[in-house]
């Protein structure tokens, strides 16, 4: 075709830009314009820049109303770099009526050359074509993301370009699966007889490598807390003391790429020290520690678009510093996460449980000396989603434990909801609300006692917070969270825990 | 002042050829000679695409038609006819009309749209603007988004017309190159984009949506399994029947 393009510019002669002036009348400066900007178009299309300007530019002075010659000039401008010659024209292109998505691309583009990312992506915005779609998936735009994700299938050029962009923009997120991208880029190119193609993605292909390092992220966190009943005491156990205590966390996390395999470790640390009322609760300043680990692998040819994960977790919880051992868990289990659009995603897990009470039965009036070590199982649906400023999931889960004393044994079901809003760039807003609904027992023969072999408790819990970025990666935090267990008398408590304090991440 | 927009709308079609690959240009009963840039496409001219043809014409000062392969259009003494193939126009200030044999279709100022004509029938897709579909049956109207196809007598217009569009961006990016600069951009910004810093943050992880934030637990998981260990039980013990031998027993023995 460039062959072609240069036999055609050669047939056409030099440009004849001088023409334009001597034009004496509307119609004659019309029609050299057309002569022009056919000249101009045709050395465009050859890549000759230069000549290209000389002659658009020409059929613009020739003929200033017509949004045609704006629109090449500006790609002319565009192609050698010109950038705010380019937005000039191609902004007096659309001002004169140019409405064809294929001007507002070129905009885009030029926006975006010039780093104004955000106004490109506006530019575009509702321009339901293909180009749009890769244009805003190389900018990160998650709808963009998304809407091109079906390319990947094509064994075209098209297939090519959308590999490529794609494999960039999970590889900047840390995705392993970006290097599968980048590798059907490669393949879709070469297919498609794309030569530049191919070398791009097997440059892109060496920078993911590079990038694909193990990294270590944490975060530490401190406030205060306090707490209207720390020791969670039933309501009949009054009078009960608020307590006020020292927080720590220290959150760890690792991951590394495994070949396609996505791999994270988690580990946090929490320490609890009380302040005051300490002869009451010094046996409740908690020692914490939270092991987690999850293996993910993509199922499809986009890293995210359905993802099978496979998670464990231990928790070990001591009090008054390795005095107490509280208890110990260990679950575990498979979960699928499916893609349903740019915002919106499903997942179901389905984990078992298994926990150690280690030395906690209390006295025989609070707490049942039965012993309350169980297994058990959850299934969990969730689902994620992003709004602009909003995040939020909802998820419904079906939870049985089956313990070693019979009062323990427990069935039930939970429905909780989570959204977090930031109104601007530093302040994170959130709140959420859970419920907790389990049937205990059966203690003795449910076929002779009848429901009074069973208890049904009601946990609900509200939280609201404010997470306010003070300086790059500090936080100040201020949360609230409210548990109220509704039971029969005796058995339910209510404690509510206000926490101030500060998180610095790396 | 109607016949004066009757004859603007009907001007016949002053053009300039601006692009062509493997195509004819012939006019009135002159035979057929290679379309080049800078050829004049006016009354009586006939530019026919080949099959692996491709070409673009302007036709006043601001209407821009691209043709496909396989396509030939004739500029009749007051319309631009369709006689098959497939065109994309791009209609500038001035309103343009297109006959398909006994259907036209009149494209209002700023519209850009596809039309093909094929042994089955016409097509009419509008990407921007507006277009109207009149056969003998009636006037359609086609809004962006739309699709009118007319097979036989029978006309309708409904949702649709991307894969056309995505079609005939193709076969442009085909013939004319990366002209807008997309690709350059892309690749570009695939290569320079970096992996970013990750951060640690309590709502990601492995249990996103797992019980300590379903619970809403103070302390996540650790202080949820705390208040699991350290809260009433669901029954008193006097409610709890004692259960198998459930008995210690003591055994000593004494030097006698």
């Amino acid at each position: 075709m460039i062959v072609a393009a240069l036999a055609l510019v050669s047939a056409i002669g030099a440009c004849p830009v001088e023409t334009s002036s001597a034009a004496v009348d509307g119609s004659r400066r019309i029609e050299d314009a057309s002569l022009l900007g056919a000249a101009g178009y045709a050395r465009l299309v050859a890549d000759d820049l230069d000549a290209a300007v000389d002659c658009l530019r020409g059929a613009r002075d020739a003929d200033p109303n017509s949004a045609i010659y704006a629109r090449d000039l500006a790609v002319a401008f565009l192609a050698k770099g010109a950038l705010v010659e380019a937005l000039a024209s191609i902004d007096a292109a659309l001002a004169l009526g140019d409405r064809d998505p294929e001007a507002l691309l070129i905009r885009a583009t030029i926006l975006a050359e010039l780093g104004r990312d955000i106004d490109a992506l506006e530019t575009i915005e509702g321009t339901d074509t293909w180009e749009a779609d890769l244009f805003g998936a190389a900018l990160a735009e998650r709808h963009a993301v998304r809407r091109a994700i079906p390319l990947l299938e094509e064994p075209t050029k098209r297939g090519a370009l959308a590999s490529l962009v794609l494999a960039s923009v999970e590889g900047a997120e840390g995705t392993p699966g970006a290097t599968r991208l980048a590798k059907l880029a490669a393949t879709r190119a070469a297919d498609a007889g794309a030569p530049s193609l191919v070398a791009a993605s097997q440059e892109l292909l060496r920078v993911l490598e590079t990038q694909n390092r193990p990294d270590l992220a944490l975060r530490l966190r401190t406030t205060f807390d306090h707490a209207t009943n720390p020791a969670f005491l039933a309501r009949g156990r009054e009078p009960r003391r608020a307590g006020l205590r020292l927080a720590f966390a220290a959150d760890g996390r690792f991951t590394a790429p495994l070949g396609p395999l996505a791999t994270l470790v988690e580990a946090r640390v929490d320490q609890h020290v009380y302040v005051v009322q300490r002869e009451t609760y010094d046996r409740l300043d908690i020692t914490a520690l939270r092991i987690s680990a999850a293996v993910q692998y993509p199922l499809s040819d986009h890293p995210s678009l359905a993802v099978l994960g496979v998670s464990a977790r231990f928790v070990d919880v001591f009090g008054d510093l390795f005095e107490t051992h509280y208890a110990t868990s260990i679950e575990g289990g498979p979960d699928l996460t499916l893609e349903l659009d740019a915002n919106l995603r499903i997942r179901l897990g389905v984990y078992g449980v298994a926990t150690d009470v280690v030395d906690t039965s209390p006295p025989d009036d609070v707490v049942s000396s039965l012993n309350r070590d169980h297994v058990g199982q959850r299934a969990v649906l969730s689902l994620f989603g992003e709004l602009d400023r909003f995040a939020g999931s909802v998820s419904v889960a079906f939870l049985h434990d089956d313990a070693l004393g019979d009062a323990f044994d427990a069935i039930g079901g939970e429905l909780a909801g989570r959204i977090v809003a930031y109104p601007t760039r530093d302040v994170q807003l959130f709140t959420g609300v859970g419920l907790t609904l389990r049937e205990f027992g059966a203690v003795g023969d449910l076929a002779v006692i009848g429901p009074a072999a069973t208890r049904t408790q009601l946990r609900i819990v509200a939280e609201l917070g404010v997470r306010v970025e003070l300086a790059k990666s500090l936080f100040l935090i201020l949360e609230d969270t409210w548990i109220d267990n509704q039971a029969r008398d005796g058995h339910e408590y209510v404690s509510n825990i206000v926490s101030v304090g500060a998180e610095v991440l790396f | 002042m109607i016949a004066l927009l009757a004859l603007l709308v009907l001007a016949p079609p002053e053009g300039t050829v601006r692009v062509a690959y493997a195509t004819t240009l012939a006019v009135d009963a002159t035979p057929a000679r290679t379309a080049r840039a800078g050829s004049r496409f006016s009354g009586g001219a006939q530019l026919t695409t080949e099959d692996d043809g491709y070409a673009e014409v302007q036709l006043g000062a601001d209407t821009r038609v691209r043709l496909s392969a396989s396509t030939r259009i004739f500029a009749r003494e007051r319309a631009l006819d369709l006689v098959s193939g497939r065109m994309w126009i791009q209609v500038g200030a001035r309103e343009r009309s297109v006959d398909i044999g006994s259907a036209r279709v009149r494209l209002e100022p700023r519209t850009s749209a596809i039309v093909e004509r094929a042994p089955t029938g016409v097509t009419v897709a509008v990407r921007v603007g507006r277009a109207f579909v009149a056969t003998l049956d009636g006037e359609l109207v086609v809004e962006p988004g739309m699709l009118a196809q007319s097979i036989g007598p029978r006309a309708a217009t409904r949702r649709g017309g991307a894969a056309l569009w995505n079609l005939v961006i193709r076969e442009a990016r085909d013939a004319l190159g990366d002209l807008g600069g997309l690709e350059r951009f892309l690749v570009e910004r695939a290569l320079r984009r970096r992996r970013s810093a990750r951060r640690a943050d309590a709502e990601d992880g492995p249990f996103a949506g797992y019980p300590e934030r379903v619970r809403g637990a103070n302390g996540g998981a650790a202080g949820l399994l705390l208040e699991e260990a350290i809260r009433p039980p669901p029954f008193f013990e006097d409610e709890v029947p004692p259960k198998g031998p459930n008995v210690r027993v003591d055994v000593g023995f004494t030097e006698e």
